[in-house]
């Protein structure tokens, strides 16, 4: 065992191995997602309760879809723009190429209005405001993390209990798609021959997963009965507004000053 | 003669199909002692942490809290094992397991508040944790986002916020760095000094010494 050891290693394909498990892996850490704070103005807006920018987000997604005046998705267009530049490129990318996909999808979809019925601006209406909502809604998720949603919707009112079942949902998502991850790597490094049965590799990096995952949400079950949970969640919460917030709030309220005031110009 | 905190008579336990865990246990800890249960893996301390709070029940034998037996029927009793709980902190081996709130804070709040207490005393609590443990600038983070000592740490406040007479250590050395250990071994003394009592499982002898731990062994 201890000897000099000659090995050639013969042909053998793992493919099998990351379009499978790694890749699923590789879906769920898009949960880990720490949000990205990497410009000025993301740093500001990460001082901002989570639950002001979530209720400012729906306010400007309404307004968008009601606005009969484009100039008002315009401006929102070009506030949202100017926003994106100040992130690194591969943020923009990530914001911007669901969006236009989307967009592009509903361009398709209303184009037979316009050409079987004249109706010309529907298709740059309805996707000029998906454009818009979608680039909002990408910018809130991409500079958000699921626990800074979660808490801006408990503050909204849905039960603690609630958010924490989807809290601990995500997380335990996150900790398979980990330990998934964990458990292929270490297979791949030891996958140093030809493989004939490969499904039973996967096959045994899932079932460790999911024994795993049993054993470690009876031991958080076990861990939240002794801190004296027994099914329902005491509420506390306090909300503060600090001055990153006020002046959040002054910026955002000149949002709808401006959308009844180019709805009344029309 | 005052009433142990902790007694184990003559304790038997196995887990399913296996051989036994604890065979004709014995052993007595009383208000104000540091205990170290010291042994092998396998040997059944962290099993013994698991009878004294009735997440598992002695199949043999009577297992003692405070002077209330610990068995199924009286842990159906709410109020008991509610009670029992508060008294009598465990901190698991694993500290991931015990960590699911959304930031430090609210898992050292989790505790006190589910105990009723008032947002003020919670508070209070949380800040001292917070500082007692050195978790301060990380109040906002996810717990799930923490270092393993750092993790380590969190559950520790998580259970010292509940101000229990007890407290329940499975190997909670493990995974610390030195910086983090000295602030371990800081509370745990200050803890002792109050009066409380501490329960070590462990196989480290100098986290013994650091404590001058009187040590029940497992074999």
């Amino acid at each position: 065992m201890v000897g000099p050891c000659v090995y050639e290693p013969p042909a053998d394909r793992d493919s099998y191995l990351r379009k499978n498990v790694l890749k699923l892996a590789s879906t769920l850490s898009v949960l880990r997602s720490e949000g990205t704070h990497a410009s000025g103005i993301d740093r500001l807006l990460a001082r901002v309760p989570s639950t002001l920018r979530f209720i400012a987000l729906i306010m400007v997604l309404l307004l968008c879809s009601l606005a009969k005046n484009m100039a008002f998705v315009w401006v929102l267009l070009a506030i949202e723009l100017a926003l994106l530049c100040t992130r690194p490129a591969k943020t923009i990318a990530q914001i911007i190429a669901p969006a236009l996909v989307a967009t592009l999808v509903a361009a398709i979809v209303n184009l037979p209005a316009a050409i079987f019925f004249g109706q010309t601006s529907a298709p740059i209406r309805v996707a000029s405001k998906m454009l818009v909502n979608l680039l909002f809604v990408g910018s809130y998720a991409k500079t958000t993390t699921p626990e800074d949603l979660l808490s801006g919707l408990s503050h909204l009112g849905l039960p603690a209990t609630v958010t924490l079942t989807i809290d601990l949902t995500l997380r335990d998502l996150i900790l398979i798609g980990s330990e998934a991850e964990t458990l292929s790597e270490a297979l791949e490094l030891r996958s140093v021959g030809k493989n004939t049965q490969k499904t039973e590799g996967v096959a045994g990096i899932l079932g460790m997963c999911f024994l795993r995952a049993e054993r470690h949400a009876r031991q958080q079950a076990e861990a939240m009965r002794l801190r004296g949970f027994d099914g329902t969640v005491a509420k506390r919460q306090s909300f503060s507004l600090s001055a990153h917030a006020l002046v959040y709030m002054l910026i955002m309220a000149c949002v709808p000053i401006l959308f009844f005031y180019l709805e009344a110009a029309l | 003669m005052t009433v142990p905190v902790i007694e184990f008579s003559h304790v038997g336990f196995a887990y399913e199909e296996q051989s036994k865990v604890l065979d004709d246990v014995d052993f007595r800890i009383d208000a104000g002692e540091v205990v170290a249960l010291k042994g092998p893996n396998g040997s059944g301390k962290s099993t013994s942490l698991r009878l004294m709070v009735g997440l598992d029940y002695a199949q043999a034998g009577t297992v003692r809290a405070f002077g209330s037996p610990v068995t199924k029927d009286s842990m159906k009793d709410r109020a008991f094992a509610k009670k029992l709980h508060q008294r009598m902190g465990l901190v698991f081996q694993d500290p991931e397991c015990m960590l699911f709130n959304p930031t430090v804070a609210q898992e050292i709040a989790f505790g006190p508040t589910q105990m009723g207490l008032s947002a003020e005393e919670v508070d209070t609590r949380v800040s001292d944790c917070l500082e007692i443990f050195a978790l301060t600038h990380l109040k906002q983070r996810s717990p799930w986002r923490l270092s393993g000592g750092e993790k380590r740490r969190c559950a520790l406040a998580s259970v010292a916020s509940m101000a229990p007479e007890v407290l329940l250590l499975d190997e909670p050395t493990n995974d610390l760095d030195e910086t983090s250990r000295a602030l371990l071994i800081g509370f745990l003394k200050s803890f002792h000094r109050a009066g409380k009592t501490i329960v070590v499982s462990t196989h480290e002898n100098e986290l013994i010494d650091n404590l001058s731990a009187r040590t029940i062994s497992f074999l």
